[in-house]
């Protein structure tokens, strides 16, 4: 059974789909749902996303139903049919996606046949239950991934063996996915290989559309975004793998050197590439080495984070910058098959620099398990982690604190300070990444 | 009328005031047609195009989530519990301003899953609960409902007594399911109701200097210390950051105040009605005719009449040239403006004061009378003005607003909730958002509010530029539609 949860770190399954949809250009949700949940899904998103805000049709131009008591005893259908009638001369968009909350789908509106209806008259419309007991931002993107992919990306088109799709990233749940989508864009187009991204404000519509011609999915994350791509591969035959989040030089590395292979692409090309990127870091990293050595700005780190980014900044901190990872938490609402595909990940880390890995999601239990952790350390001046640095979110704040770590924020929420383009993938993103871990421990001189 | 405590849940707005979210005509008729000014009682207009609004479970708990040494449990699936977010930055800007320590705001949500809507979530409420309390140590603990538990029918009641015995602290429940009502402001009354029910005690002394003030946040609270020290009475902030223990004896202050006639209607009334502690009706404190209302109702009810005379021509006095200068620089500008009923009522009077002509005005909602059964007073001094306006009530529907702001081209806009303002800055004009609940707080801070104004318009390039490169979601048919084209006609 699932437990209780403090201040949760996610919106629910009808706030993944939201915010996916609200980042897909010329797309608009129809959310079929009680007059709130919108706004708080989205409002929760935009300020915990690094103060996102909003894009075309968001925020307070979510179109939505407001069902109350009435559409609970009579049902929601009608309403539904007059909102979406509405919606399509109202608001100018390409593609339509109903998406439901905890009341229609409890009361068992068939939306999926007034959907239909609109459908059969060559409307741009979709639709997915996503009612929010169902589960996390994560779940609820996944659903709305698989309807866009079963439901508006056109079939049979042929292949275009050097085009690929990214998956796995979840608006604000990935505070940095447009800056990660874009760098990641542009590293794969160093190999000569296209890729398309659909969540960043540069993306076209008629690329979802044409989705099917990859000729590959690349899911960066173990557990998010699988479901979509097994679905994308059972109605595009389109094949996919999955990546893990690439953070600095050397997971980037090795990344594209994969890459490289299944596509083959050129020797020369790869390691014109890998070189030109890897000098970029090198010649900035050289002259900070002053600041890290003099200063002794090793740390053993905290990585609190969702199942995407924890394993993939554990792995910067211990493999690029030289830290000591000694405690990682999960914060994803994982089921076991999932943790034991982040564990699994996690366990190729060398053993002496492998943290500790939990899955929690509350914020004072993490606190609770870390001093647990600390308290079994056999050390004689009752510090076995000083000087220490958590990367966590917002919330962790007060832990970080209690443990007088350094600290900074990767993970959703971010409140403390805007998030535009930046990021934190490939090569340049691990100098983002060192850049702010290091400024975060002079910030006060 | 009268506030009935007895009542396990407090009854909606809609029900209880006459509160509706759907209206088009002017401020007079608006009044007019009241209930609470002997009207024959307006008809809710509903549309058959909507975008989302907010929802009342975040009222709720935005004021519960606010209390000193109190925890809350919200018995509901996570995403309900996903605005904690702000609710945490809200406190976060609470505690600084304060000088207190930064913490995070005490919440535990149930998480109710697919399974727990087939075969109920008690299990899960009573788990929370217990770690809640086993958690936090708080001294009473608040249970917010939501869509979900309120469907299916979870005994919340029951769960409650059944853990009288085990839990030693107050536990209450605060029934706040979304789709009980159109009107968010329905949330601050479940709060209060869990307050008024759960913590208050009767008084057991009179406290004859000591004045309620039911605010969001208390950004002025020095500021009205001051003031009111000058006159022996001495003011407490409620209900966020207020202990359990401040709130149990609210029943013994002298008088209560509201920054916002829509947020303190049914706190105020409930403790004149119990306990005889005066609740003043007159205008909220936005503005210098509206600190006169203020502080006169004040001076009333607290037999100062005198000494608050002598105070509001002390202070009005000093920012008597300001207000001369800075409304000469705004005379003749022209605005529109969108909040809730109380603000946005009580706003169209500030930029009268400050001389911006209004071209038409929205309230989120309205209700036809508040809890004492009068028309809100700042409803009263438009009807009384000499002029009449455009109005309109909607549940902050963006496409109606955009259209009025399309065609109407006002120098300014101003509105209140978050995620309001911005729609105004992609259209070119200039949005002022009253996010902070003391912007046009009395005498000076009307002048201070009137040079905001003037410096927004001073530099407009950041709006002109952007409206020039951004598009909104609207087709180009719906600018050429009367604006109330999907408000029904006909009342439901």
């Amino acid at each position: 059974m699932s437990t209780h949860i403090e201040r949760p770190r996610y919106q629910c399954a009808l706030g993944g789909a939201l915010v996916t949809i609200n980042s897909v250009e010329r797309a608009v949700a129809i959310v079929h749902s009680a007059p709130g949940c919108a706004a708080s899904a989205d409002g929760a998103a935009t300020v915990g996303g690094g103060y996102w805000g909003t894009t075309l049709t968001d925020g307070r131009a979510t179109p939505s139903t407001n069902i109350v008591e009435r559409e609970v005893i009579f049902g929601g259908e009608e309403r539904l049919a007059e909102q979406i009638a509405a919606t399509l001369e109202v608001i100018d968009a390409d593609l339509y996606a109903v998406i439901t909350g905890c009341m229609t789908d409890i009361i068992g509106d068939d939306v999926r046949a007034v959907v239909g209806e609109f459908q059969r008259q060559g409307k741009p419309v979709i639709v997915a239950e996503t009612g929010g007991f169902k589960g996390e931002s994560n779940v609820g993107a996944d659903f709305i991934w698989e309807a866009i992919i079963s439901q508006y990306v056109a079939k049979g088109l042929p292949k275009d063996p050097k085009r690929v799709n990214l998956f796995g990233f979840v608006p604000a749940q990935d505070v940095f996915w447009r800056g990660n989508l874009i760098e990641l864009k542009r590293l794969l187009g160093l190999l000569g290989i296209e890729a398309n991204t659909f969540l960043t404000p540069h993306d076209k519509l008629e690329d979802l559309k044409d989705a099917s011609r990859a000729a590959l999915n690349i899911v960066f994350s173990d557990v998010h975004g699988i479901k979509p791509a097994k679905v994308f591969q059972e109605v595009h035959d389109t094949p996919w793998i999955s990546e893990p989040l690439p953070i600095g030089p050397t997971a980037t590395e090795e990344f594209l050197r994969r890459i490289a292979k299944r596509f083959e692409v050129d020797s020369e090309t790869l390691e014109w590439a890998i070189a030109e990127e890897k000098a970029h870091y090198y010649r900035f990293i050289n002259p900070l080495t002053d600041l890290i050595n003099d200063q002794d700005f090793q740390r053993f780190g905290v990585i609190i984070g969702n199942a995407n980014y924890t394993y993939a900044l554990t792995r910067f901190i211990y493999e690029d910058l030289g830290w000591i990872p000694y405690f990682a938490a999960v914060t994803d609402l994982l089921h076991d098959e999932q943790q034991d595909l982040v564990r699994k990940r996690l366990e190729t880390i060398p053993a002496d620099l492998r943290p500790k890995l939990i899955f929690e999601t509350d914020t004072d239990s993490i606190t609770e398990r870390l001093n647990e952790e600390l308290e079994k350390e056999n050390d004689p001046y009752g510090t076995p982690i000083t000087p220490a640095f958590v990367i966590g979110s917002n919330l962790d704040r007060p832990l970080a604190a209690g443990i007088k770590a350094g600290f900074w924020g990767v993970s959703y929420p971010i409140t403390n300070r805007i998030v535009t383009d930046q990021f934190y993938v490939g090569f340049k993103g691990g100098l983002r990444l060192a850049t702010d871990l290091i400024s975060a421990l002079v910030a006060n001189r | 009328m009268g506030i009935n405590l007895d009542l396990s849940e407090v009854p909606i707005r809609e029900n209880r005031l006459g509160a509706i979210t759907g209206y088009s005509g002017s401020i007079k008729d608006l009044a007019g047609s009241s209930s609470g000014a002997g009207g024959c009682a307006l008809k809710n207009r509903e549309r058959t195009l909507s975008q989302t609004s907010s929802c009342s479970s975040g009222c709720c708990q935005g004021m519960l989530t606010g209390i000193r040494g109190a925890a809350v449990v919200n018995h509901a699936p996570l995403g309900c519990s996903g605005d904690t977010i702000a609710q945490n930055m809200a406190n976060h800007f609470g505690e600084y301003f304060r000088g207190w320590e930064h913490t995070n705001i005490r919440l535990i949500n149930t998480n109710m899953d697919e399974s727990d809507t087939v075969f109920g979530g008690t299990e899960k409420l009573r788990n929370g609960i217990r770690e809640a309390y086993r958690r936090f140590n708080p001294q009473a603990i608040f249970i917010t409902t939501s869509c979900a538990s309120g469907i299916i029918g979870d005994d919340v009641k029951g769960v409650v007594s059944e853990l009288a015995d085990e839990i030693p602290v107050p536990i209450i429940p605060a029934h706040c399911e979304g789709f009980r009502t159109n009107i968010w402001a329905t949330g601050f009354d479940a709060a209060f109701h869990a307050v008024l029910t759960g913590l208050v005690q009767p008084p057991r002394q009179r406290r004859t200097e000591l004045v309620n003030i039911i605010n969001f946040r208390g950004r002025a609270k020095q500021t009205i210390t001051d003031l009111f020290a000058q006159v022996g009475l001495v003011p407490q902030f409620i209900v966020p950051f207020a202990s359990v223990d401040e709130l149990r004896y609210i029943s013994e202050a002298a008088a209560t105040l509201t920054i916002c006639g829509t947020l303190g209607s049914y706190l105020g009334t409930a403790l004149e009605e119990q306990y005889g502690v005066k609740y003043i009706k007159t205008l909220p404190p936005h503005g210098s005719l509206g600190m006169d209302g203020w502080l006169t109702g004040l001076g009333e009810a607290t037999g100062k009449q005198k000494e608050i005379a002598e105070l509001i021509a002390r202070e009005k006095e000093k920012s008597r040239t300001g207000l001369e200068e800075v409304r000469s620089k705004l005379e003749g500008k022209t605005a529109v403006i969108g909040m809730g009923p109380s603000f946005g009522h009580a706003y169209i009077g500030v930029l009268q004061e400050l001389g911006i002509k209004v071209l038409h005005g929205t309230s989120w909602h309205y209700d036809q009378q508040y809890d004492h059964g009068a028309l809100p007073a700042a409803t009263q001094r438009l009807a009384d003005g000499e002029e009449d306006i455009t109005f309109s009530v909607g549940d902050q529907q963006n496409y109606e607003m955009i259209n009025h702001l399309q065609r109407l081209k006002p120098d300014l806009y101003f509105s209140r909730h978050p995620g309001t303002s911005v729609w105004a800055s992609k259209l070119g004009i200039t949005a002022i958002p009253v996010v902070e609940e003391y912007t046009a707080f009395g005498y000076q801070g009307l002048v201070n509010f009137g040079w905001r104004i003037v410096d927004a318009l001073t530099n407009r390039h950041f709006v002109t530029k952007l409206a020039q490169k951004v598009k909104l979601p609207y087709a180009d048919w719906w600018y050429r539609q009367d604006p109330y084209t999907f408000l029904d006609r006909e009342a439901a």
